[in-house]
Protein backbone atom coordinates (compact mmCIF):
# COMPACT_ATOMS: atom_id res chain seq x y z
CA UNK A 1 0.00 0.00 0.00
CA UNK A 2 2.74 2.44 1.04
CA UNK A 3 4.92 1.40 -1.89
CA UNK A 4 2.00 1.95 -4.25
CA UNK A 5 1.41 5.46 -2.84
CA UNK A 6 5.13 6.25 -3.13
CA UNK A 7 5.28 4.95 -6.69
CA UNK A 8 2.16 6.95 -7.55
CA UNK A 9 3.64 10.17 -6.17
CA UNK A 10 7.04 9.62 -7.77
CA UNK A 11 5.45 8.98 -11.18
CA UNK A 12 3.30 12.12 -10.76
CA UNK A 13 6.34 14.29 -10.02
CA UNK A 14 8.44 12.76 -12.81
CA UNK A 15 5.50 13.05 -15.22
CA UNK A 16 5.16 16.77 -14.47
CA UNK A 17 8.94 17.27 -14.80
CA UNK A 18 9.09 15.51 -18.16
CA UNK A 19 6.04 17.45 -19.37
CA UNK A 20 7.70 20.76 -18.45
CA UNK A 21 10.92 19.58 -20.15
CA UNK A 22 8.95 18.77 -23.34
CA UNK A 23 7.18 22.15 -23.32
CA UNK A 24 10.50 24.00 -22.87
CA UNK A 25 12.03 22.07 -25.77
CA UNK A 26 9.02 22.85 -27.98
CA UNK A 27 9.37 26.56 -27.20
CA UNK A 28 13.10 26.31 -27.93
CA UNK A 29 12.36 24.69 -31.28
CA UNK A 30 9.83 27.41 -32.16
CA UNK A 31 12.41 30.06 -31.31
CA UNK A 32 14.98 28.40 -33.54
CA UNK A 33 12.43 28.21 -36.39
CA UNK A 34 11.79 31.94 -35.96
CA UNK A 35 15.52 32.66 -36.06
CA UNK A 36 15.90 30.57 -39.20
CA UNK A 37 13.16 32.63 -40.83
CA UNK A 38 14.92 35.79 -39.72
CA UNK A 39 18.20 34.53 -41.23
CA UNK A 40 16.52 33.69 -44.54
CA UNK A 41 14.87 37.11 -44.73
CA UNK A 42 18.25 38.79 -44.05
CA UNK A 43 19.96 36.73 -46.74
CA UNK A 44 17.19 37.54 -49.26
CA UNK A 45 17.45 41.25 -48.48
CA UNK A 46 21.22 41.15 -49.02
CA UNK A 47 20.81 39.19 -52.24
CA UNK A 48 18.41 41.87 -53.47
CA UNK A 49 21.13 44.41 -52.66
CA UNK A 50 23.36 42.41 -55.07
CA UNK A 51 25.84 41.33 -52.40
CA UNK A 52 28.09 38.36 -53.20
CA UNK A 53 27.81 35.12 -51.18
CA UNK A 54 31.11 35.80 -49.42
CA UNK A 55 29.98 39.32 -48.46
CA UNK A 56 26.71 37.97 -47.09
CA UNK A 57 28.58 35.34 -45.07
CA UNK A 58 31.04 37.90 -43.70
CA UNK A 59 28.29 40.33 -42.64
CA UNK A 60 26.17 37.65 -40.99
CA UNK A 61 29.12 35.95 -39.25
CA UNK A 62 30.03 39.35 -37.82
CA UNK A 63 26.46 39.47 -36.50
CA UNK A 64 27.19 36.11 -34.77
CA UNK A 65 25.10 33.84 -37.00
CA UNK A 66 26.22 30.26 -37.56
CA UNK A 67 28.50 30.24 -40.69
CA UNK A 68 27.51 26.70 -41.67
CA UNK A 69 23.81 27.50 -41.50
CA UNK A 70 24.37 30.71 -43.52
CA UNK A 71 26.06 28.73 -46.32
CA UNK A 72 23.31 26.13 -46.31
CA UNK A 73 20.57 28.76 -46.47
CA UNK A 74 22.34 30.71 -49.24
CA UNK A 75 22.65 27.48 -51.23
CA UNK A 76 18.98 26.65 -50.71
CA UNK A 77 17.82 30.16 -51.71
CA UNK A 78 20.08 30.26 -54.79
CA UNK A 79 18.78 26.85 -55.90
CA UNK A 80 15.18 27.93 -55.34
CA UNK A 81 15.56 31.23 -57.24
CA UNK A 82 17.39 29.40 -60.05
CA UNK A 83 14.58 26.85 -60.23
CA UNK A 84 11.98 29.62 -60.25
CA UNK A 85 13.74 31.57 -63.03
CA UNK A 86 14.10 28.36 -65.08
CA UNK A 87 10.43 27.64 -64.56
CA UNK A 88 9.50 31.20 -65.62
CA UNK A 89 11.71 30.90 -68.71
CA UNK A 90 10.04 27.61 -69.64
CA UNK A 91 6.63 29.17 -69.19
CA UNK A 92 7.60 32.11 -71.44
CA UNK A 93 8.81 29.73 -74.15
CA UNK B 1 18.32 38.55 -23.06
CA UNK B 2 20.22 40.02 -26.02
CA UNK B 3 23.18 37.78 -25.16
CA UNK B 4 20.93 34.71 -25.10
CA UNK B 5 19.45 35.74 -28.45
CA UNK B 6 22.96 35.99 -29.91
CA UNK B 7 23.88 32.59 -28.45
CA UNK B 8 20.80 31.10 -30.07
CA UNK B 9 21.65 32.67 -33.43
CA UNK B 10 24.93 30.79 -33.50
CA UNK B 11 23.17 27.53 -32.68
CA UNK B 12 20.46 27.26 -35.31
CA UNK B 13 22.16 24.57 -37.38
CA UNK B 14 20.35 21.47 -38.70
CA UNK B 15 22.15 19.25 -36.18
CA UNK B 16 20.86 21.44 -33.34
CA UNK B 17 17.33 21.16 -34.71
CA UNK B 18 17.71 17.38 -34.90
CA UNK B 19 18.95 17.33 -31.31
CA UNK B 20 15.90 19.31 -30.15
CA UNK B 21 13.58 16.97 -32.05
CA UNK B 22 15.19 14.03 -30.25
CA UNK B 23 14.76 15.76 -26.89
CA UNK B 24 11.08 16.48 -27.65
CA UNK B 25 10.51 12.84 -28.62
CA UNK B 26 12.26 11.72 -25.42
CA UNK B 27 10.20 14.15 -23.33
CA UNK B 28 6.91 13.01 -24.87
CA UNK B 29 7.88 9.35 -24.38
CA UNK B 30 8.84 9.87 -20.74
CA UNK B 31 5.67 11.88 -20.09
CA UNK B 32 3.53 9.07 -21.49
CA UNK B 33 5.36 6.44 -19.44
CA UNK B 34 5.05 8.38 -16.17
CA UNK B 35 1.42 9.33 -16.79
CA UNK B 36 0.62 5.67 -17.52
CA UNK B 37 2.47 4.60 -14.37
CA UNK B 38 0.68 7.28 -12.35
CA UNK B 39 -2.76 6.20 -13.60
CA UNK B 40 -1.95 2.52 -13.13
CA UNK B 41 -0.76 2.92 -9.53
CA UNK B 42 -3.75 5.15 -8.77
CA UNK B 43 -6.15 2.57 -10.19
CA UNK B 44 -4.51 -0.29 -8.29
CA UNK B 45 -4.55 1.74 -5.05
CA UNK B 46 -8.26 2.51 -5.53
CA UNK B 47 -8.98 -1.18 -6.11
CA UNK B 48 -7.05 -2.04 -2.97
CA UNK B 49 -9.31 0.36 -1.10
CA UNK B 50 -6.73 3.14 -0.67
CA UNK B 51 -8.34 6.41 -1.74
CA UNK B 52 -5.26 8.53 -2.45
CA UNK B 53 -6.91 11.53 -4.09
CA UNK B 54 -10.44 11.43 -2.70
CA UNK B 55 -11.05 14.80 -1.06
CA UNK B 56 -11.43 14.28 2.69
CA UNK B 57 -13.87 16.91 3.91
CA UNK B 58 -13.06 18.36 7.30
CA UNK B 59 -15.24 16.63 9.91
CA UNK B 60 -15.98 19.84 11.80
CA UNK B 61 -17.36 21.47 8.62
CA UNK B 62 -19.83 18.64 7.96
CA UNK B 63 -23.57 18.92 8.54
CA UNK B 64 -25.03 16.58 11.24
CA UNK B 65 -26.41 14.28 8.55
CA UNK B 66 -23.04 14.14 6.81
CA UNK B 67 -21.36 13.43 10.15
CA UNK B 68 -23.66 10.45 10.78
CA UNK B 69 -23.07 9.12 7.29
CA UNK B 70 -19.32 9.61 7.66
CA UNK B 71 -19.20 7.74 10.98
CA UNK B 72 -21.36 4.94 9.56
CA UNK B 73 -19.10 4.68 6.53
CA UNK B 74 -16.01 4.56 8.72
CA UNK B 75 -17.56 1.86 10.91
CA UNK B 76 -18.55 -0.16 7.88
CA UNK B 77 -15.07 0.20 6.45
CA UNK B 78 -13.52 -0.98 9.73
CA UNK B 79 -15.89 -3.94 9.84
CA UNK B 80 -15.10 -4.78 6.23
CA UNK B 81 -11.38 -4.65 6.95
CA UNK B 82 -11.86 -6.83 10.03
CA UNK B 83 -13.85 -9.41 8.03
CA UNK B 84 -11.22 -9.34 5.32
CA UNK B 85 -8.41 -9.93 7.81
CA UNK B 86 -10.37 -12.77 9.43
CA UNK B 87 -11.08 -14.38 6.06
CA UNK B 88 -7.38 -14.28 5.18
CA UNK B 89 -6.18 -15.43 8.61
CA UNK B 90 -8.68 -18.29 8.98
CA UNK B 91 -8.83 -19.14 5.29
CA UNK B 92 -12.62 -19.02 5.48
CA UNK B 93 -14.40 -17.38 2.56
CA UNK B 94 -17.56 -17.13 4.72
CA UNK B 95 -16.19 -13.87 6.10
CA UNK B 96 -15.78 -12.48 2.58
CA UNK B 97 -19.56 -12.63 2.15
CA UNK B 98 -19.97 -10.28 5.12
CA UNK B 99 -17.93 -7.57 3.39
CA UNK B 100 -20.11 -4.73 2.05
CA UNK B 101 -17.58 -2.96 -0.18
CA UNK B 102 -17.71 -4.78 -3.50
CA UNK B 103 -14.09 -4.28 -4.53
CA UNK B 104 -12.81 -5.58 -1.18
CA UNK B 105 -15.25 -8.51 -1.24
CA UNK B 106 -14.09 -9.54 -4.71
CA UNK B 107 -10.47 -9.18 -3.65
CA UNK B 108 -11.17 -11.29 -0.56
CA UNK B 109 -12.91 -14.01 -2.55
CA UNK B 110 -9.98 -14.06 -4.94
CA UNK B 111 -7.37 -14.24 -2.22
CA UNK B 112 -8.85 -16.98 -0.06
CA UNK B 113 -7.59 -19.91 -2.13
CA UNK B 114 -9.46 -23.13 -2.72
CA UNK B 115 -11.62 -22.86 0.37
CA UNK B 116 -15.34 -23.26 0.08
CA UNK B 117 -17.24 -22.43 3.24
CA UNK B 118 -20.15 -24.67 4.09
CA UNK B 119 -21.74 -22.16 6.40
CA UNK B 120 -22.66 -18.55 5.86
CA UNK B 121 -22.26 -17.95 9.58
CA UNK B 122 -19.00 -16.36 10.75
CA UNK B 123 -16.62 -18.95 12.11
CA UNK B 124 -16.93 -17.68 15.67
CA UNK B 125 -20.67 -18.44 15.70
CA UNK B 126 -20.30 -22.07 14.58
CA UNK B 127 -20.87 -25.00 16.95
CA UNK B 128 -18.06 -27.49 17.59
CA UNK B 129 -19.65 -30.07 15.34
CA UNK B 130 -20.06 -27.50 12.56
CA UNK B 131 -16.42 -26.45 12.92
CA UNK B 132 -15.32 -30.07 12.69
CA UNK B 133 -17.54 -30.66 9.63
CA UNK B 134 -16.26 -27.49 8.05
CA UNK B 135 -12.67 -28.49 8.64
CA UNK B 136 -13.21 -32.01 7.21
CA UNK B 137 -15.05 -30.58 4.21
CA UNK B 138 -12.30 -28.08 3.49
CA UNK B 139 -9.64 -30.77 3.88
CA UNK B 140 -11.49 -33.09 1.49
CA UNK B 141 -11.87 -30.33 -1.11
CA UNK B 142 -8.27 -29.17 -0.73
CA UNK B 143 -6.79 -32.67 -0.91
CA UNK B 144 -9.37 -33.94 -3.40
CA UNK B 145 -9.76 -37.02 -1.17
CA UNK B 146 -13.24 -38.36 -0.35
CA UNK B 147 -12.03 -40.27 2.78
CA UNK B 148 -12.28 -37.01 4.76
CA UNK B 149 -15.94 -36.73 3.73
CA UNK B 150 -16.71 -39.90 5.71
CA UNK B 151 -15.98 -38.09 8.97
CA UNK B 152 -18.62 -35.41 8.32
CA UNK B 153 -21.62 -35.84 10.61
CA UNK B 154 -24.06 -33.58 8.72
CA UNK B 155 -25.59 -35.74 5.98
CA UNK B 156 -26.30 -32.89 3.61
CA UNK B 157 -22.72 -31.65 3.77
CA UNK B 158 -21.37 -35.18 3.57
CA UNK B 159 -23.29 -35.82 0.33
CA UNK B 160 -22.14 -32.52 -1.08
CA UNK B 161 -18.57 -33.34 -0.13
CA UNK B 162 -18.70 -36.81 -1.67
CA UNK B 163 -20.22 -35.41 -4.84
CA UNK B 164 -17.53 -32.77 -5.16
CA UNK B 165 -14.57 -35.05 -4.46
CA UNK B 166 -15.80 -37.89 -6.64
CA UNK B 167 -14.01 -36.69 -9.79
Amino acid sequence: MAILRLLNQISLVLGIVSLIFTIVQIFYKLKIKKLQEELVSKIITMMELKKSDQEIINILVADEWDPEEISVKIGEIRQLTKFNSNQAQKNQE
Amino acid sequence: MAKKHKQLKSRISKSEEKRINEKIALGIGLTFIFVALFLLTWLIAEQEGDNIYTPDKNFSKMTPKEKINYVQEQEQETEDQSNYQLAIALGDSGYCEEIQKLSLRLKCEKEVPGVISISKKPKLELTESEISDNSDYQLAITMGDSKYCEQISNKEIKDKCLLETKG
